[in-house]
Formats: C-alpha cells, structure tokens, sequence
C-alpha cells in the first residue's frame, strides 16, 4: 500500500482536502482510497494502462498533439467532492453564469450598467474584447449571451471556494474532462464500482440538445457545427474530439459562407444551412468584414447574419469582455441589481486599480502582492516580491500611469489534494474546473469537471490553457441506486452516416491532392531510384548509356535535376553530382514532401494515430538522409528506398483502415489520376523520342511502371513492343497500368455522382479503343512498325491526348466538387 | 447652411469578382450641429441583400451583399443636410483642462460615460510618448480647454505639410509624425493622440469640407473627397467642440459631418470584402454645393 508520504510537511495555511485537523482521513476520500489499497498491482499498473489508453492508436481522435506528446500529464488520482459540497458549488456556478449572462447581455445592449455607476466603463470600453459591432441597436439580440462557461475554482484555507477565474470567449477543457473519465472508467473499473460516482453521461446528452434548442427560433430541423480556427490552435484536438462528442461537423472559417440570409456549410453536394455555431475561434476573427480586417479565419458577413436572427453561436460573438478579473470586484453589486441576490460564490478578494482608494491600497502593499494586467491579451502575473529594484520601478510607474490596465491580489494559496506521484501520493497544489451549459432559463452543472495542479509560482499563469498534471473529478452522488457504471465509449449518439455527400469541400480538396502528392512522391522517388541504381553499379555499359539517357530527360521534366546536368553524358561525374542534388531546395522532390506534410497536418483529425506516427518520423528522417546524401549516391539510394517504402505503408493504411466514403474515393481519385498521368507521359515518355532505343524504352517503361517481374514471368525476359505496351497500357489487372487508373477513376467518378448529385463524365470509352488499336500495330510485322513510325507516331499522340484529357479531367473534378472559392481580398477608401 | 450632397465611389476590377459584401459609413447623422433633410443611396448592380442599422456610436451603417458575379460596383449617396454647428463657447470661458480630464476620469465612474470611451487607445491611435510630449506644449497648467485644443489645431496645420500621396491608410501614426507630412486623416489622428495621451476626449469625424474655387475666398483643402476632423470634449456644459486641424478651424458652416468613431477604423466611409477580382481600382467624386 502507497504511504501517505509528506502529508505533514503541507504548509499550515493551506487547506487540506484529505484530513482533517483530527489527522483523520476525510470520510469522501475513503472509499477510493481502500480502492487503491486493494489494486493486487497497485496503483502503478493501472498508470500506465491509462496512459496507453490515451496514447492509443485508433481510428478516433486523442488529445495529443501531432508528436504524440501529450502537453499535460494525467494523475490517476480523482478529485472527490462530497454530494453537499456539489450542490453548493452548483448553485453557485449557475447562479454566476446567470449573472454572467445578464452583464453582457446589458454590455451588448442599453449599458445601463455604465451609466447607473455599476461597471466602470473602461473596463467595456478599453477592453479589447469588447466587439463594437456586436452591440445590439436595433438588430436581434442573441437569446443567451452566455450558452456555456467554464469557471476556475480555488478552495481558500478557510475551507470556502472561490472564482480564482472565468473563461466565457471559449471556454475550454470539458473534451479533457470527458476523455480523462473514459480512460479512467477503463483503468480502475473497481472504484466506479464500488464508489457512487456521478455520471457525465447525461450532462453530455443533453448538451448537444440545449446547445440546438439556442439556434434561431422557427428551424424546422436546425443543424449544428463546431467552428474552429483550423488545426495550428493549440486546442485543435479538443475541437475535434468535442465534435465527435457532440456527432457535428468540425468547420473552419473557409467552410461556411453567408448569403441568401443563411450561412452555410459548403460541401459536395452544395451548400447546406447551419444554425448554431460551437464557436471556437476567438471573436476578433470571426468575420472579416465587421471585426478585425486582417483576419483570414472567419466568415465574411457572420456578425450581419447574427444581427438578422439566422444563426446563433455559442458563445455569442464579443462574450470574452466579461472575463476580465478587474469585474470581480464588481460583482457583487451587479448581482444584486441584476438578480435581486447576495452572490453565492465569492470571487478572490481582487483590486481594480482605476479606483483611487484600490490603487492607494495596493501601492502601499505592492511588495506583498500579485499584479495583473487586466484589459490587454497578456495578463499573465508579476509578483512583485520577486522583482528587482528597477523593475519594481518600472511598474510603479505604469501602474500610476494607466492604473485601470492593473488589477492587484495577494497570492492565494490554493487547498492541497493528493497526488499520485509515480510511486506514492502526496499532496499538491490544486484547483477545479467546472463547466456548465445553458439548459431553458437557467444553467446545467456537468457533475464533475478537470482538476489541474497549477503550474508555478502562482496559479494566477496561463490560465486559459491547460497545461500541468490534469485530474478527473467524482462528484459523489446521495444516492447510490441513482448511479450507473460510466460509460467506457467516448462518443455516443452518433447517426449512423457512411462518409456521403456532407464531406466539406475544402477537406475533399486536400484529400484529392494529397493523394496526388504521395502518388508524385511514389513516381519521383522510382524515377530517381532506377536511375542511381544504375548510375550506382559503376561502369557504364552503351546500353546503360542509353537507358540513363532517356531517363535523365525524365528527371528533367519532373523538375528532379538541371536541364542541363541531365541532358549531359551520363558517364560523366556531372550528372552523377546533379543526380545526388535533388535534394536542393527548388528540387520537385522537397516541394512534394512540403506539400504532403502541410497537407496531412492540416487534416490530422482524418487520419488514423497509426497514419501519423507512421508518416511524421519518416518524413523527418527521409528530409534528413536526402539533405546528407548530397554528392553521394548509396545514401540517396537508401532515403529512396525510404520513401517508396513508407509510400507503400501509407497506402496500406488507407487501403486498410480508411472507410471507402468520399474521403477515401477523393483521395484514391488525386492518387489514380497522378499515376495515369505517370504512365502517359513519364513511362511511355521514352517511345515519344526517338525509335533507335526500343529496348531501353520498353525496360524504363516496365521499370517505372514496377511491372518488369511480371514481365519476366510471363514472357521470359524477350522484350517486345506489343507484350510490354499492353502491359503497362491495356492490362487492367496490373495495378500499374493506364487501364486499370482509368477503370479506378471511372468507379469513384460513378460512386461521387451516385452520392453528391453531381457528375464529373470519366474519360470516354473511345480512349480505351484507340489505345487498343494503336497497341495491335505493333503486334504486326517487325519490318512495318519498327521502320514506318507509323505505330509509334500514333501511340505518341494517343499519350499526349490521354495527358491533356486526364488534365481536363482534374480541372472537371476541382470546379464540380472544390471550394472554387478565389482568394478574399479588402477593398476600401481613403480620405483627403 | 444647406447643401446638398453627391458622393459617388466606383469600384472596377481587373477580373470578374464571384462575390462582394460591403459596409458602408456613408449616411450623414442628424445631431445638434445638422439636420438631415432627406438621404438615399443607390448601388449598381443591386445587392442581394441591404439593411441599414445604427452602429455603436450612433452612426448609421448600411450593409450590402452581392451574390452575383460583377466587374464594377457604384455605390452613390445623395443628400439634402443643413449645416449649422452650434458657436463654441469663448475659449476662456470652458473650464480648465485638468478638471476636463478629471471628470472624464470620474475615479472610474465618468461623469460622461459617452464621452469617457474617447479618451482609450483605439487600433490606429496608439498611446505615444511623442505626442504626448507634442499635446503637452499647449496644455500649460490651468489653461482653458478649448483654448488649448484651438492652440494644438493650429500648431499641427502649421507644423505639418499636406501632402496626398505621403502616407496612406496603413501608414502607422509614429510614421506620420516623424514625417510631419500626411492628409486630413492623419492630422486628424495627431491631434487625436496628443489629446488623448493627457487623459482628454477626443474623437474622430469624418465627413465633408465646402469647397469653394471662387479668387476671393480661399481655397480650402480637403477639396472633392471625404474629409476627417475631430472632436474635442469640453465638458458638461460645452459638449463637443469640432476642430479641423488640417485647415485649423472651427466647425460652423462649412464642415458636413456623417459619422464619428474613435479613429478612423470606426467610421471607414467603405470597405468590402471581395472574392476575386484580381486588383481593383476605385474613383470617388465628391459634390457638394450650398443652396442657400
């Protein structure tokens, strides 16, 4: 059993949440704490199952970042808060989201708050979250300003809870809360069992239903969308994993447009209506046209179509102005004009320096005090006991400046709860979550919440975000009987949908040409392959000659060696050093790898954790290798088997673990239509130049097209034109050749149109005949083909045709079914 | 004195554009100083969508949509405003700028919560110490407002050349006044800011300047285009004094206003949003002719 190590050593201030001043353990801690006692491999075991849990691969979303590495860790150990406690708190989290509410709602709109000396003005009119297009004039206000809240709470060492924060711009950290109960409901199955622990699970249900019952009033079937800033946010992972949660779309700004008084979601099959908004962006960058100019992230016209009544967002735009400690002060008054009630739930005790007797006050006990900066972005502490002479100074003298900027507070010292350090429990530092939602009149509590050891000095830093060792909290339920075993699922009440017509469009792009890339990352990296093989083998033979001829004009058209360099002879070093360059900058082969990793990062929450652990450390390692084999031809060999390696994992993966809906068959489309391009143009590139090479053309075709085993096998080695042509052209059971792109597309071309309404026509059929006649010439007499060029100048126009056909075809595919949205420009006046 | 008003933008594009929303700072708001006879506005093509609400300030704002692939798009208000700005009272007679700035201050609680918002930074008027030092030369210790605020209008028409062409809307206010050259925008931003930095109300003004191209009268800037000047707080008792730095006056007759706002930002005549079009040019031409 875990020793209650260092339980003694907690400084006498702080209050301890698991004995009492009696020394005795806390009667709500007992039961998981004989839980734990009882654990046949102790606690440890269990640690580390939970840890695998969510660093587990999966098609579904975790929250940890594109490297795996989780930017908090995860304490075992629950906070456990008894059932009266709860209800106290509850009361008094509602009972301030209520009154939250109500001072936006007065901010937004007559302000009377301002002119009755209840707010201080500068606190609205100074603080940069306040959106001046928001106010209500004469448009529709939003039915609930405040549609969820997250507030942070401390428990002071008289044992009393207290706001140490709240978060009303996007408030953040219930998708933590959800996961961190579901990998604790897996690893510790015996304390759900035998502790009556509260249930997330309705809190959740209902979310979904109170957040739609805000969207605009006369929906017949309102839809719902979680708009987020895209995937460089630092919470990205939580948007994902709250729009699974919730069974919604996860939307970027460039996914919806306004018009016809709506706004919309553009996908394949046109535009489709959405009414509420789980608004993860920050206000400021919601819509170009009424609030910051500059922003590239938000929805041209949305403040407009707010204003109309079209669309609700929770929370409503220019929310965030409410979260300023310098409020605090202010509250307690405000709630008994707006309520008619003393507040329930006391903030920390907080001096708004803009009022004379607060700021002498605080000059006077600086030394002992924490200052914040209270109406800019930045308000991370300065405790100016730690400040040297001159800083001190310094801050002095912006303090008396611009006093209203500064808030001042002693420290606080947050109740110690325990810990699981790795090998024992210990006491730690901690404060507590809570989320709620708006539900009718009034609020909903989730029973339980995120329990976070704060990091520092103070826990007044970073408050909006979550780093640190994060906990799950257990909400104690009266009753027993009322409680259930939590669920071990993540995501629930989701309708059954087979990947159709709802893929936005600009995820179908992305998918299209990242398909694409990794096909032209296969066809370089095979390219540049078959040539250092056999530039690699040494002495050059005339007939290698010949061979590395042809395909150094290749390289040259895929932009993978210098014109020159690849054009000269290729016994010389020359060509052998451009050979080894590619991995220069301007090269084809770094553009694609670029184009690839922008591409699969900005589509993370698509791909399996498999996907991406698979493709992150050999991007990494194939850039590394190809920049160190500079000169040098067996390591670019070696990040050349690298990469046709890992191509080949990554379709494996798809083929394997994707789902065939639109996504894939997008996908699948960029990589076909690449490789059938390859064919046309790079493997039958060689017969278009010049008819003395036959043999070294018919072998780089079946080399590119990795068809020359089957070759082999079936024609014993005899290189001839009609077997060679119709294998890597007609044969529509090689995977390699034109046919079977050509059949591939034809199925997805059919299976898009089938679910989007829309239909891009396949090449038409009287391609497939002409290739055939053209390959039947050279089955004919030698004597004909090889001396009249009649065969070969047909067979080279039926290539560039098939080339310019596939590239009408990709330009059909982008207009029917792609965002064709050209880039958003501002236009403006000056004046004289 | 009555005018009337034409005030035509054009914008034509390079390309065709699939898509544009505009909003527009551009209805001229009736207040003590003008009444507003009559106002409408017409756009070419017509919009998808247009309402017009009032902004934050008070001022109207109209918003279009335009759903409908275009090359060009004309935007043109006409009104009938009869101008007559209240006199200021006698310089010497407003009180003493300290106690201006005190009870703007009003130990968090202004005695003017309207005129209190003026007194912040806003996105194109940072707090700088160069113009706090710039304002400070006028506002000696117990010196009347107006009277330091006339003083520091003059000061910036003589010290600054206009120049069109010198700065241009993204030009940063540190910039203009390193460069002591700029357009009513600009000088309108420097006065704002030296006001400001001492604790006082200052507001931006866009709107018109009469135009006269008679020999006898002088010729005032600010000619065929848009015009910004700026407000001062004076108090309780005289409100808002409007003074125009870029040709150092006081509003009377001449200066038609359409809206206010902290800085320009607030009150941009026109900006849009547009989906294509490659690059755009626009035109304006502004008429405005007194029918008294």
């Amino acid at each position: 059993m875990e020793s209650l190590r260092g339980l003694s050593s907690s400084p006498a201030s702080a209050y301890d949440e698991l004995v009492t001043g009696q020394k005795s353990i806390r009667y709500h801690w007992q039961g998981i704490l004989s839980v734990i006692r009882a654990l046949p491999g102790g606690l440890g075991e269990r640690v580390e199952s939970a840890r695998r849990q969510l660093e587990e691969s999966g098609a579904t979303v975790n929250l940890l970042d594109d490297r795996g590495a989780p930017r908090w860790t995860f304490d075992p150990l629950p906070f456990v808060v008894t059932p009266d406690e709860w209800s106290e708190i509850e009361s008094g989290v509602i009972q301030r989201a209520q009154l939250l509410d109500a001072v936006l709602a007065d901010v937004y709109g007559p302000q009377t708050l301002l002119k009755d000396h209840l707010l201080p003005p500068m606190l609205v009119h100074a603080n940069r979250h306040f959106q001046r297009p928001c106010r209500v004039t004469d448009g529709k206000a939003p039915t609930r300003y405040l549609a969820h809240y997250a507030v942070d709470l401390v428990r002071l060492s008289n044992g009393r809870w207290h706001v140490l924060a709240d978060h009303t711009e996007v408030p953040s950290g219930i998708g933590y809360a959800i996961e961190m109960r579901r990998v604790l409901a897996r690893s510790l199955p015996e304390a759900f069992r035998s502790i009556p622990v509260r249930h997330l699970r309705p809190f959740v249900d209902h979310w979904h239903d109170s957040l739609l019952a805000l969207a605009p009033a006369g929906m017949t079937q309102p839809t719902m969308a979680v708009l987020t800033p895209g995937s460089l946010s630092a919470t990205y992972f939580e948007h994902v994993y709250l729009s699974r949660v919730l069974g919604v779309p996860l939307v970027e700004g460039g996914d919806l447009v306004a018009r016809d008084g709506e706004v919309s979601i553009k996908t394949l099959a046109g535009l489709r209506p959405v009414h509420m908004l789980l608004r993860r962006l920050d206000s400021a960058f919601a819509d170009p046209l009424e609030l910051r100019a500059d922003s590239a992230l938000g929805v041209t016209g949305l403040v407009e179509t707010t204003r109309s009544g079209a669309i609700s967002l929770a929370n409503a735009l220019g929310s965030g102005v409410v979260e300023t400690p310098a409020m605090m002060p202010f509250l307690e008054r405000l709630s008994e004009r707006l309520l008619g009630q003393p507040l329930h739930l006391p903030s920390l005790d907080v001096w708004w320096l803009g009022e004379p007797a607060a700021l002498t006050f605080a000059l006077a006990n600086l030394d002992l005090m924490i200052v914040r900066p209270c109406l800019e972005a930045d308000r991370e502490p300065i405790v100016v006991g730690m400040l040297e002479a001159a800083e001190r100074k310094a801050l002095e003298a912006r303090i008396r400046a611009q006093p209203g900027h500064f808030v001042a507070q002693y420290p606080v010292t947050p109740s110690l709860s325990p810990k699981w350090d790795g090998k024992n429990l210990a006491p730690a530092a901690m404060v507590m979550r809570v989320f709620v939602s708006a539900e009718g009149d009034s609020y909903r509590v989730l029973p339980g919440g995120l329990a976070r050891e704060p990091m520092g000095d103070t826990c007044l830093r970073s408050l909006g975000r979550l780093n640190g060792t994060l906990k799950d909290v257990w909400v104690l339920a009266e009753d027993a009987a009322d409680v259930q075993l939590p669920s071990t699922r993540r995501f629930h009440q989701l309708s059954v949908e087979r990947g159709g017509a709802d893929l936005q469009s600009r995820v179908a792009d992305n998918l299209y040409w990242l398909g694409r890339y990794i096909e032209r990352l296969d066809n370089d990296a095979r390219l540049l392959r078959t040539t250092a093989t056999k530039v690699a083998t040494g002495a050059v033979s005339p007939r290698d000659a010949l061979e590395l001829r042809l395909l150094g004009r290749l390289l040259s058209q895929a932009n993978l060696m210098d014109k020159a360099t690849a054009l000269s002879a290729p016994e010389n070093a020359a060509f052998q050093q451009g050979l080894a360059a590619v991995s220069a900058d301007n090269r084809g082969l770094v553009t694609v790898l670029d184009a690839i990793q922008r591409l699969t990062s900005s589509m993370r929450e698509r791909f399996s954790v498999d996907m991406i652990t698979a493709a992150g450390p050999v991007m990494a390692d194939v850039r590394q290798r190809l920049t160190s084999a500079r000169g040098q031809l067996d390591p670019l060999l070696a990040a050349l088997d690298e990469i046709v390696q890992f191509v080949a994992i990554l379709s494996g993966l798809a083929q394997e673990n994707m789902t065939r809906g639109t996504g894939w068959r997008f996908l699948d489309l960029g990589r076909r239509l690449e490789r059938a391009q390859f064919v046309a143009t790079g493997a039958l590139g060689p017969f278009a130049q010049s008819p003395i090479d036959w043999e070294a053309s018919m072998w780089v075709a079946l080399e590119l097209c990795d068809s020359t085993i089957t070759y082999r096998t079936r024609y014993l080695g005899q290189l001839q034109p009609a077997p060679v042509l119709d294998l890597v052209i007609l044969d529509d059971s090689n995977p390699r050749s034109l046919a079977f792109q050509l059949r591939a597309m034809e199925g997805h071309l059919d299976y898009l149109a089938r679910v989007s309404g829309v239909r891009v026509p396949a090449l038409p059929p009287a391609l497939d005949h002409d290739l055939a006649s053209a390959v039947k010439q050279f089955a004919g007499d030698e004597q004909v083909w090889r001396h009249e060029g009649l065969a070969l100048a047909m067979l080279r126009d039926l290539a560039d045709e098939t080339d310019r056909r596939l590239d009408g075809l990709s330009e059909a595919i982008t207009r029917a079914y792609f965002s064709h949205v050209p880039a958003a420009q501002a236009v403006g006046s000056s004046t004289a | 004195m009555k005018y009337l008003l034409s005030h035509r933008t054009s914008y034509t594009y390079a390309s065709t554009v699939d898509s544009a929303q505009h909003i527009a700072h551009l209805r001229a708001r009736a207040f003590s100083g003008q009444t507003v006879s009559s106002i409408s506005i017409e756009t070419n093509p017509i919009p998808a969508l247009a309402v017009q609400h009032t902004d934050h300030f008070g001022n109207s704002i109209d918003i279009y949509r335009l759903d409908k692939p275009h090359h060009r798009f004309d935007i043109e208000v006409r009104a009938a405003i009869d101008v007559r700005f209240p006199d200021p009272p006698p310089a010497a007679s407003t009180p003493p700028w300290e106690e201006v700035r005190r009870a703007l201050n009003g130990n968090g609680f202004p005695v003017s919560v309207e005129a209190s918002e003026f007194v912040h930074e806003s996105p194109l008027v940072p707090v700088l110490e160069e113009l706090k030092a710039y304002g400070a030369a006028s506002l000696a210790p117990g010196r009347p407002i107006l009277e330091a605020a006339r003083e520091l209008t003059s000061r910036i028409k003589k010290d600054f050349e206009y120049h069109p062409g010198a700065t241009d809307i993204s030009t940063p206010l540190a910039e203009v006044f390193a460069g002591k050259a700029g357009v009513c925008q600009d000088f309108a931003h420097v006065e704002i800011a030296a006001l400001r930095a001492h604790g006082l109300a200052a507001a931006y003004v866009s709107g018109y300047i009469r135009t006269v191209h008679s020999k006898e009268e002088i010729e005032l800037r600010g000619a065929d285009a848009s015009h910004a000047w700026v407000a001062v707080w004076c108090g309780e008792q005289a409100g808002w004094v409007h003074l125009d730095p870029t040709n150092d006056l006081v509003a009377k007759e001449d200066h038609v206003a359409v809206a206010w706002g902290r800085d320009f930002s607030d009150v941009s005549p026109l900006r849009g949003v547009i989906l294509g079009g490659d690059s755009h040019s626009y035109g304006v031409a502004v008429t405005l002719v007194p029918t008294d």
